[in-house]
Parts: C-alpha cells; structure tokens; sequence
C-alpha cells in the first residue's frame, strides 16, 4: 500500500518527551476521507497513553483523538464528505461493522474491539495507529463527523471525540421524565 | 459541556462542587443552582429531587449522598473513572426503584447528533490553545488540572 509521510508530534519511549517525528499515512481507498488536521484537543487520555501508564502502548505513540480538520482528499466511494468539508474524527477510526452492536450503530460496543485512533491495531498498514498530533489523518468515511459551519473549529476539537462523556442519547435520556 | 448542554435541552440544571471557587464559574456556564456538596443541608435540600445526575467525579465521592437525591426512578450516570471501587448501599437503590449506571464514548451516530445539536444550539467548549511544541508543559499544567477547559493544539504550529 502507498503511504506518505507526514509530520507528527509522539514519543518513542514511555520516559521520553514528546517530540517531532515522523509517520506513514496510507493514500486513500475508496472509502477514505484524508483530512488536513486545523486542531487537535488534549485529552488526560493521551496523557495515560504517552506514558504507559495503562500498560499496553505500542511505541513510538502519537496521541491525539480530538481530530478537527479539512477534507483535502477522498476515495471513490465517499458519498457523505467532499473536499474542502470541516469534519471530526473522535476515539474510534474502525470497527467490524457486522456484529450486533456495530449494525445498531454501537460501533464503541463493536464485539471484535473498536479500532482506537492511536494505539490500536492499524489493519492497513500492519502497524499501531497514530492520532491528531499530526499533520494528516486518512479515515473511513463512517467513523468521519461533520462539524456544523457555525461552530468555532478550535473549540469543536474538543468534543469531536469522545465527544464529551455525554453522548446525546444518554441526554435524551436523562431528559425525557421532564418532558412527559 | 455537561452543563451547557443540560440547560440547551431546556433542564433545570444544579451543580455540584466540593469547591466553593466553582460557585461563579458553574452559574456562569449555565447552572441555575450550584450546591456545596461537602454542606449536608445544602444536600439535603434536593433529598428526591432529581430526575438525572451525571456523575464526572473521578475519586472517590460517597455515591449513596447522590442516589439520595433522585427522585423515584431516578438514575445517576457515571462518566468518571474513579481507581477504587464505590460502595452502594442497596437501600439507595431499592427505594424509588433508582438505577446507577456508566457510560463512556457514544458511536458515531449519537456523536453526530451530539455536533449537530451543539451546532444548532451554538454550545462550544472554553478551550485554551496551545503549540504543538508546548505539549510537555500542557501535560505537567494537566496533571494540576491547571486549564479551563480543554487544550486545543493549533496545528499549525506543526507546519512551522
């Protein structure tokens, strides 16, 4: 598979600094959006992440899954995003899409392990994947968000993962008794 | 974001703090009442009230002081990660028939709906920006949860 390489920002070590370096991103495939990343958020996650402390990072580590960019490329196939498109990726860049959860758009359920958007398993490329402290990120367009136009990009960075703990149906929930 | 979106879906929403410096700051994102949550008549003053908590507090808290704010049915939503685990009393849940539950991300439908309720309803998070070369510092002022509230790193600073 062709790969550019692209400027990012990672670790090779759990003790290291972050520092530049550089990683491989695939060319598009049919299904794939390739987005020039604006804002990335901080998350205590990439924290954790960076420094081993939940024990299974692969190395070197690019942290980052508060991903807001621009749409500068996509496959074939992409129906739902086009060039020049403000767009999110969160936690999640992959998942089984065939299991009960995934089809009930669960996909954070997925039974085969939702593929992270660094530190998990990159099934393109053989590797682990690297995040938003980059220059680029090519992603399938089923796990790629629209950001609405009126919104301020660098402050959607935020919550264009893990989308802040609260998801909306989780909202519609807690709100539905005082509707009735 | 749990407060602002809260009141975007039109809750009465109360805040709870151990600090009394989150007062302003929690009326100033939308909160219309604020509670000390260390004050036990504060507390109790929402004994069987709520109908919803979204608890974000990742260290150990006395779960059952909440549980004993929902109303019948209530249900207390768990999004932090405390290390150690929470004791809960049954009586906290057994009367008013009450649910304590997690959550953590949503898939990429809710995400989507989440973008696009902020988006209608122009709800963004306070964020601080950073350059990429100051990520080692941000780390160090995170782990003093010293920013309000999200670093957002400019990439452009990596194009540089």
């Amino acid at each position: 598979m062709n790969t550019t390489t692209v400027k990012a920002f990672g670790t090779p070590a759990a003790e290291a600094q972050l520092d530049q370096m550089g990683i491989n991103r695939r060319e598009v495939t049919p299904h794939d959006v390739e987005i020039d990343i604006l804002y990335c958020g901080v998350c205590h996650s990439d924290l954790h992440t960076a420094r081993n402390e939940w024990h299974f990072t692969m190395y070197p580590c690019v942290p980052g899954h508060e991903i807001v960019g621009r749409v500068v490329k996509v496959g074939g196939h992409v129906s739902k995003f086009k060039v020049g498109d403000l767009v999110g990726v969160g936690c999640m860049v992959d998942s089984c899409r065939e299991c009960e959860y995934c089809k009930e758009d669960l996909e954070q359920f997925c039974e085969k392990g939702n593929i992270q958007t660094y530190n998990g398993p990159d099934k393109h490329l053989g590797t682990q994947t690297f995040g938003g402290y980059s220059e680029k990120v090519v992603v399938d367009e089923h796990f790629v968000l629209r950001i609405p136009d009126n919104l301020d990009a660098a402050a959607a960075a935020r919550y264009s993962a893990p989308v802040s703990p609260l998801t909306p149906r989780f909202a519609i929930g807690m709100l539905a008794p005082v509707r009735k | 974001m749990g407060i602002k979106i809260a009141k975007a879906m039109g809750a009465h929403v109360v805040a709870f703090t151990t600090s009394e410096s989150k007062f302003a700051e929690a009326k100033r994102l939308g909160a219309d009442e604020v509670v000390m949550s260390k004050d036990e008549s504060q507390m109790a003053a929402f004994h069987g009230k709520l109908h919803f908590i979204l608890d974000c507090v990742s260290a150990q808290h006395d779960i059952n002081a909440y549980l004993n704010l929902l109303r019948v049915d209530g249900s207390l939503a768990l999004v932090g990660a405390p290390e150690h685990p929470l004791p809960v009393a049954a009586f906290s849940v057994i009367m008013g028939r009450k649910s304590f539950a997690g959550s953590m991300i949503g898939g990429i439908a809710e995400t989507q709906e989440m973008l696009d309720f902020c988006g209608k309803h122009n709800i963004v998070s306070d964020i601080e920006m950073i350059d990429i070369r100051q990520i080692n510092e941000a780390y160090e002022r995170l782990l003093k949860s010293d920013v309000k509230y999200r670093f957002v790193i400019d990439m452009a600073s990596l194009k540089q």
